[in-house]
Order: C-alpha cells, then structure tokens, then sequence
C-alpha cells in the first residue's frame, strides 16, 4: 500500500516536472503581465486619482490667487482719503453706538433751521446689552420725545430737516395743536460687525446705487463739527437765518 | 500517398504553432511593461508640472502685499457694511410727511387746523372755521383724494360741531395713510 502512494507521489512530482518543463517559457511573461495589472491597480490608478486631485486643488489655488490679486489691484487703486471721508459720513448717518451727541446736534440745527423751538425732551435709551430693537426693524435705536413749539407747518419742516440731518432717524408718532407740538423720534444706530476681515474673500465693488446713496447722505445736514446750537427760543431767531443759508444746499433723501 | 513520405511531421508543425504563441505572449508582456512604465512615468511628470506650489507662492506673496492695504480694506468693508444698513434703514423707515404735507396743502385758508396727531400710518386732524363753505370743500378735497386711490386709503368723519357761541364750525377727521 505504502508502495503505491509512494509510486503516486513520484508520479505527481514526475507529472509537474514535465508540466514545469513544457511551460517554463511561459513563466517571466505571465509574471511580468501580472505585475503589470497589479501597478496599474496599486501605483497608475492612485497616481491618476492623486493628478486629477492635484488638478483640482490648482483649480481652487488660481481661483483664490486671481481673487488676491483682484483685491490687490482694487485697494491699490482705491483713493484712501475718499473712502475714509465717505466712510466718516456714512458713520455719522447711521453710528455704531448711541450717539448722544449727534442725536442733540441734530434736534438743535434742525430747530435752528426751521425756527422751531425745542422745549422738554425724554430719552428712551433702551437696553444697554446691545441687542435692543425698536422700531420697524431689527436696527437698534434711541427713542426721544420732544416738546416743540410751533404751529403745524413749522413742525412738519422740523421733521423735513430732522429727515435729511444725520444720524438717521424715523419719526413715528406727531401731534400738534395751537402753537405746540410733540413728536417721537427714533434715531438708528448699529455695531460694526465683530468678524474678522478676510483678505482673500471678494471685495464687494460698490454699485452706482451704493455710491448714489453715499452722495445723498453726505449731502445730509451733518453738524458734527459745529458746536451744538443752544436751544433757548431768544437765541433761536438770531441762529435760523445762519443756519438757512447753512443748509439750503442740502439733498433731501426722498 | 503514404504518411511515412510526408518529410514535415505533425509533431514539428505543433512546435512551431507553440513557439509562435510564446513569441506573441512574451511580445504581451514586454508591451505590457513598457506601457505601465511609460503611463507611469507619465503621470508622475504631470504630477510634478503642475504648478501647485508656485501658485501657492504667488499667493502668499500677494497676501503679503495685501496685508500693507489691509487698513483700506477694513475701511472699504465697513463702508459697505454702512450702506447696506443705511439703505436698509431708510427703505424701512416711515414717512408720511409728503401725504401730510398734500392734506394740509389741501385746508382752505378760511380754516385752521386745530390739531393732528398721525401715529402708525394713521392721521387724526381738526380744523375750525367759521363758515361751511370751506369744511365743504376740505372734505370733498380728502373724498377726492380717497377715490382716487392717493395720500389717503380711507376717510371717516367722526364730527362736525358748531360753537353757538364762538360761531365757529369745527372738522374731526381720521383716515389711514397710504
């Protein structure tokens, strides 16, 4: 028996030799073709995928570098005493805080103007955590109510010239009668926005509406580097003729 | 005809046809090899052309630039921060001074306005006089305005009283703003 599977084993061996023997040539080129497939799966098709990879990576760089550059060539090219003038104006239009006072300079040239005086006032300042809002929207403001005396017309043009006076206000309730009146006024402030100025986000370009709207609001009655106008009715006439000539070249924003 | 004359054997014939598919197998895999390489080869070139580094460069150089301006940039974003709330303020905010301003263009001078009060798009006025003629007329000016759609949406009456003896006629009116 152990002589039979002895004759079997030598006979297999005999088998594979022969088989070994009669393809041996073939042997390099099929493990060369087999290492050929195993490169294009583990070395060309990662190779590929980390080309196409890159390829898109280079895609978003350029993108981000034409966008740089683009900045680049517009802050170049951007008159810095222009935008600090506009950017003043505009911050005087619509502050950062509770502009206090801003908010009396404007009563006070706007009573000068119009002829009409101003008699108690009442601040409304709101909440101090800065998340207050009045009003109609979401703006922050400080409502004040004021006693004006004047018949009708007088508190209309009071509100005409408060409309076209920096900071921006809105006037939301008016009542007048005989020689009085009382109005209630919001005026508008909002925070700068905290986040961090990224270099490589695009540089909005302002439109010709924007750089309109900065036109109007400049044109605004801005009294902040006038010293506040006093508010006793004596010296109220001796004021509005100067303050007429003052302001009869403003634009009204409507 | 005798196979035994035939002088080229069938076993030879088998050998060449074998010798031919191991020319034609060996050709495969050389070919094989020189096309894996070459891909390779290739694809590792392009790899290293591409000029993601370069770019990158370019971008911290102009960054760096930038970073000279970044005083202007702040200034140029907060201006446009401004206006956008500007013009957010001032599109929202209410004004009812040009349609007050028609109505109280509209009072005859025979009367006097003795009192308004507009709060939340709505007006309330009183005027005086001492005639009809001019009440008349005041309140066919505000209808006329209401009828055609303009300064007042609607209009409602709330008296019209007389002072025996002052003999003055006074208005009470209250009418929704457009």
């Amino acid at each position: 028996m152990e002589a039979d599977n002895s004759k079997k084993f030598n006979l297999e061996v005999a088998n594979l030799s022969i088989l070994y023997r009669h393809y041996k040539d073939y042997f390099l080129p099929f493990v060369v073709i087999l290492a050929c497939i195993l490169m294009v799966f583990y070395v060309i098709i990662p190779q590929f995928q980390q080309y196409l990879s890159l390829q898109q990576q280079l895609k978003v760089e350029t993108q981000k570098l034409e966008v740089l550059k683009s900045n680049y060539s517009f802050l170049s090219s951007l008159d810095g005493s222009k935008s600090n003038k506009d950017f003043n104006a505009l911050t005087l239009v619509l502050p950062s805080g509770k502009d206090f006072a801003g908010i009396i300079n404007a009563i006070s040239y706007a009573s000068a103007k119009t002829g009409v005086a101003v008699g108690d006032f009442e601040f409304s300042v709101g909440s101090i955590s800065g998340k207050d809002a009045q009003g109609v929207s979401a703006y922050p403001s400080i409502s004040i109510d004021i006693n004006l005396v004047g018949d009708t017309q007088s508190v209309v043009k009071f509100i005409q010239e408060i409309y076209k006076t920096a900071p921006a206000s809105e006037v939301t309730h008016i009542k007048t009668g005989g020689n009085a009146g009382s109005i209630t006024i919001l005026f508008y402030y909002k925070a700068f926005p905290q986040q961090a100025i990224d270099d490589s986000a695009p540089i909005k370009v302002l439109s010709a509406q924007d750089s309109s709207l900065i036109e109007t609001v400049s044109a605004w009655n801005n009294v902040s580097n006038q010293l506040s106008l006093p508010l006793i009715p004596s010296l109220l006439s001796g004021v509005s003729s100067q303050a007429a000539s003052l302001g009869n070249n403003s634009t009204s924003p409507f | 005809m005798n196979n035994d004359i035939n002088l080229i054997s069938n076993q030879n014939v088998g050998l060449e046809k074998e010798q031919k598919r191991l020319k034609k197998f060996r050709l495969t895999s050389v070919t094989c090899l020189i096309a894996v390489l070459l891909v390779s080869v290739l694809i590792f070139l392009l790899n290293l052309t591409l000029p993601l580094q370069t770019v990158k460069d370019e971008q911290s150089a102009t960054a760096a630039s930038i970073a000279t301006l970044h005083k202007k940039l702040v200034t140029y974003t907060l201006i446009n921060d401004r206006i956008k709330n500007i013009s957010n303020v001032i599109s929202k905010r209410g004004n009812d001074i040009p349609q007050l301003n028609q109505i109280l263009g509209k009072i005859p001078t025979d009367l006097t306005v003795g009192g308004l009060e507009i709060q939340a798009g709505q007006i309330s006025i009183t005027v005086f006089g001492t005639s009809l003629v001019p009440i008349n007329k005041f309140i066919d000016d505000m209808v006329s305005f209401g009828a055609q759609g303009k300064v007042i949406k609607d209009l409602v009456i709330e008296g019209l009283s007389l002072d025996a003896s002052s003999g003055q006629y006074t208005l009470n009116m209250k009418a929704n703003i457009l």
